[in-house]
């Protein structure tokens, strides 16, 4: 079982170690936009990883992007949720917002466990309990092969909760990547407006490093809400995604 | 050394008890004079003050013994009654006893205001003051007052509209034995201090009691009622309970709350409404730079305290005053609100020569006078003399032991750096989506394959194992138990012979053996009602067991 979770983990192999490395040490040395650029350079070719994801938050809020920061560090955060330093970071980046707002919920309360778990490693603990199952299932079809008696009650009742817990647990991983709308304004300051086009009513403004989910999308346009339950449309230049796998793109 | 130790055994003792020290005017208490390990001649008298009598009731012996040692006690006891209000003695009493003179201390009984006169009411309600101001203690008095034995209880607090109860002291309870025409009775008071919050006409709704007698005997019916039984009337389960249940109301209490004088107010006004006076006192009235002088300020009065809080201490007037938490005690005594409180300040003159340390003041209202009096206290007069070296410079040596630390002050925040320098790689479910797909599929896909071979092969489970499994289930009706012994003989010996269970003979089964003959046999003749079922059925698990 243990060599199978490796095995699983073979897809996230290292990639883009080298312009990682590089951007660590142009932040030590304070070089911030070199390390912003280095770790931009790791996630376009492929390093979705928290630590990526980390020093580039850091290396954009020393250049006073702090929307930007706040994204990336959400981001780190979806795939690290454990990770102390990154919401440190968000907590001290919060104190300096304009706007006080509490951050969007990222799963449901029923699931509780995905605040603990990033999707991979409840990805892992799904497929593994479901494969679980199906090799206790192999063993009782070897049995009967072999003329021996069936399993033994216990046996086959792990066999169900095994399969039925990794069903569970896969169900609330892909329900966790449903819910990753959230986004954060990255523009200095801007209208959340009722509609679409000239007609829309300005609602209320929002500035940089506001966290906001996203409900609906056209081409130019975000319908974003707030934990309050107000809404309305901005324009999708203003935001940036937090989920991780979407493209990573700060405007200059 | 026993022997020595025996007269200080056996010291002779005199003591006075009495059972309460605060009496009303009409009140009796027992009094008793206890000789201990000794004897008097005579009956010793009982001296007391003018405002009480004493009347001689007997006297009584008992020894006990403790730790082995005995006691007699020679108790006198004397019925007290109290006949003036004042503080009078009870004793002192100087005796002979044993030859020795022996003297017991006099005791102090404080003699108030008897209970209001209730008549024939039963329970009456009465307010100390039924014209209050805003903010003036007042007592509620319930009063009950019985003369047949009281087996319990229970009263039932009014709704005191416009007063809240005040907060500091709690209700009162005490009991009076007195004495009417030579008759004895018994007066119970409960006593809550309220303070007036509303303004106009209030009413205080009845209290109600509930109260259980031991019930009167038959033969009382025909005797003349008592002045008790006239009030409460008989019980319908008098005559035939051990109790009887009453209960009783009182009236309501009508109470006309005044508002206090606005036009008059000064703005210094502290709030407390009552009778109040003020002492400060200092321990000492010479005292040395730099070191400090406690000064003790008391307030006692009628009124509440709750809320009160003091002037601010003057400073800067060639001293510096730092204060305790200031302790308040509140009592109701002989049904009157009693308050005090007390502050102990401690001065520290910070120049040399005389220092005046000015009065407090604080203004109340009183409502015996109606009118703002200001309650002042004189103020100290302090010698200051020069201190040590390094005089004027106050030293506390109370925190020396205490913990100097501080909390480690923040001097900055920063974000956090990356702590992780290892290898960095796609850490997505999506990288990882086809390994977890496929390590999960194949034990499937596997479990499959098995299926499908094992149908193609034919190969289905033992059937031995299904012969075992089946003698595991026999039925517990006989009949099917043992044709369900035959089948299972049957598929076993058919299993053997390689041949169809419903084709087999008596002639193929001799093949497997003699036993098996026998076997068979003896099936047939037990399903025509011959033979031992339970010793066959052990037989065909023996065989199918070996099979």
């Amino acid at each position: 079982m243990i060599g199978f979770i490796l095995a699983s983990l073979l897809g996230c192999g290292s990639v883009g170690q080298e312009p990682f490395d590089a951007a660590l040490s142009a932040l030590r040395t304070g070089d911030s936009t070199n390390a912003a650029s280095s770790f931009t350079e790791a996630l376009e070719q492929g390093a979705q990883d928290p630590a990526v994801y980390h020093g580039l938050g850091n290396s954009l809020y020393r250049l006073g992007k702090t929307g930007p920061a706040m994204a990336a560090w959400r981001r780190g955060l979806a795939l690290a949720p454990r990770n102390g330093d990154i919401a440190a970071n968000m907590d001290l980046a919060r104190k300096g917002l304009k706007d006080r707002l509490e951050p969007p919920t990222t799963h449901r309360g029923v699931f509780f466990w995905q605040s603990a778990l990033s999707p991979l490693e409840s990805g892992v603990f799904a497929a593994a309990a479901i494969a679980l199952g199906l090799w206790i299932m192999v063993l009782g079809r070897v049995q009967t092969l072999r003329r021996r008696g069936p399993l033994s009650s216990a046996v086959r009742w792990t066999a169900v909760v095994s399969g039925l817990l990794g069903l569970l647990v896969a169900l609330s991983t892909v329900d966790a990547l449903n819910q990753r709308r959230g986004a954060v304004i990255v523009a200095p300051g801007v209208e959340v407006r009722s509609a679409l086009g000239p007609s829309g009513v300005s609602l209320f403004v929002l500035h940089e490093g506001a966290e906001v989910s996203v409900s609906d999308a056209t081409d130019t346009h975000k319908l974003i809400s707030l934990v309050d339950g107000r809404k309305g449309w901005v324009t999708s230049r203003a935001l940036l995604s937090t989920d991780p796998s979407a493209p990573f793109v700060v405007a200059q | 050394m026993i022997l020595a130790l025996i007269p200080a055994a056996l010291a002779a003792e005199l003591a006075l008890q009495i059972d309460t020290r605060e009496l009303v005017v009409g009140q009796a208490v027992p009094v008793k004079l206890q000789v201990i390990n000794g004897s008097v001649s005579g009956r010793p008298e009982l001296p007391v003050g003018e405002g009480l009598l004493s009347q001689y009731q007997g006297s009584s012996q008992q020894h006990v013994m403790v730790n082995f040692k005995s006691t007699r006690i020679t108790e006198y006891t004397y019925q007290v009654a109290a006949t003036q209000k004042g503080v009078w003695r009870v004793g002192p009493v100087d005796l002979l006893v044993s030859g020795e003179p022996m003297h017991a201390d006099a005791i102090e009984v404080a003699v108030g205001d008897p209970p209001v006169s209730q008549g024939t009411d039963p329970v009456v309600a009465t307010l100390s003051d039924e014209r209050p101001y805003v903010g003036q203690v007042v007592v509620y008095r319930f009063q009950f007052k019985y003369d047949r034995p009281l087996v319990n209880a229970r009263w039932t607090r009014p709704e005191f509209s416009g007063f809240v109860e005040e907060v500091n002291t709690e209700a009162t309870q005490r009991e009076f034995q007195m004495m009417d025409g030579g008759r004895p009775y018994t007066v119970q008071t409960i006593e809550v201090p309220l303070v007036a919050s509303g303004t106009g006409v209030q009413t205080i709704s009845p209290a109600a009691l509930t109260a259980q007698f031991q019930a009167e005997r038959r033969n009382k019916r025909r005797r003349r009622r008592r002045s008790i039984d006239d009030l409460f009337g008989d019980s319908p389960f008098g005559l035939h309970g051990s109790t009887e249940t009453l209960t009783l109301a009182t009236k309501v209490v009508p109470v006309n709350i005044q508002p206090l004088p606005m036009d008059e107010q000064p703005a210094d006004f502290s709030g407390l409404v009552g009778q109040f006076k003020a002492t400060m006192k200092s321990g000492q009235t010479q005292v040395k730079m730099g070191e400090s002088v406690t000064l003790e300020y008391t307030l006692t009065g009628d009124g509440t305290l709750a809320g009160f809080g003091l002037p601010k201490a003057p400073d800067g007037a060639g001293f510096r005053i730092y204060d305790d938490e200031p302790e308040v005690d509140t009592k109701l005594a002989d049904g009157r609100f009693r308050s005090r409180l007390t502050l102990r300040r401690a001065v520290v003159p910070e120049v040399v020569g005389p220092l005046t340390i000015p009065s407090i003041d604080v203004t109340t209202f009183s409502p015996k006078q109606q009118a703002y009096v200001t309650v002042s206290t004189r103020p100290v007069q302090l010698q200051v003399a020069p201190g040590e070296e390094g005089g004027g410079v106050v030293t506390s040596y109370v925190a020396q032991d205490a913990d100097q630390r501080t909390a480690v002050e923040s001097t900055g925040e920063d974000i956090l750096p990356v702590s992780r320098a290892g290898a960095v790689g796609n850490r997505t479910l999506a990288a990882a989506f086809p390994y977890l797909v496929s390590g999960a599929l194949f034990p499937g896909l596997l479990w499959l394959l098995l299926g499908i071979v094992g149908l193609v092969s034919g190969r289905t489970i033992d059937p031995k194992t299904i012969l075992k499994a089946r003698l595991k289930a026999l039925p517990a009706d006989p009949a099917q138990r043992l044709a369900a012994l035959e089948s299972l003989f049957r598929d076993a010996a058919a299993l053997r012979l390689g041949v169809a269970a419903p084709s087999l003979s008596l002639e193929q089964v001799e093949g497997i053996g003699d036993d098996a003959a026998a076997l068979y046999a003896d099936l047939e003749r037990v399903r025509y009602g011959g033979g031992d079922a339970d010793e066959l059925e052990a037989r065909v698990r023996r065989f199918v067991g070996g099979s």
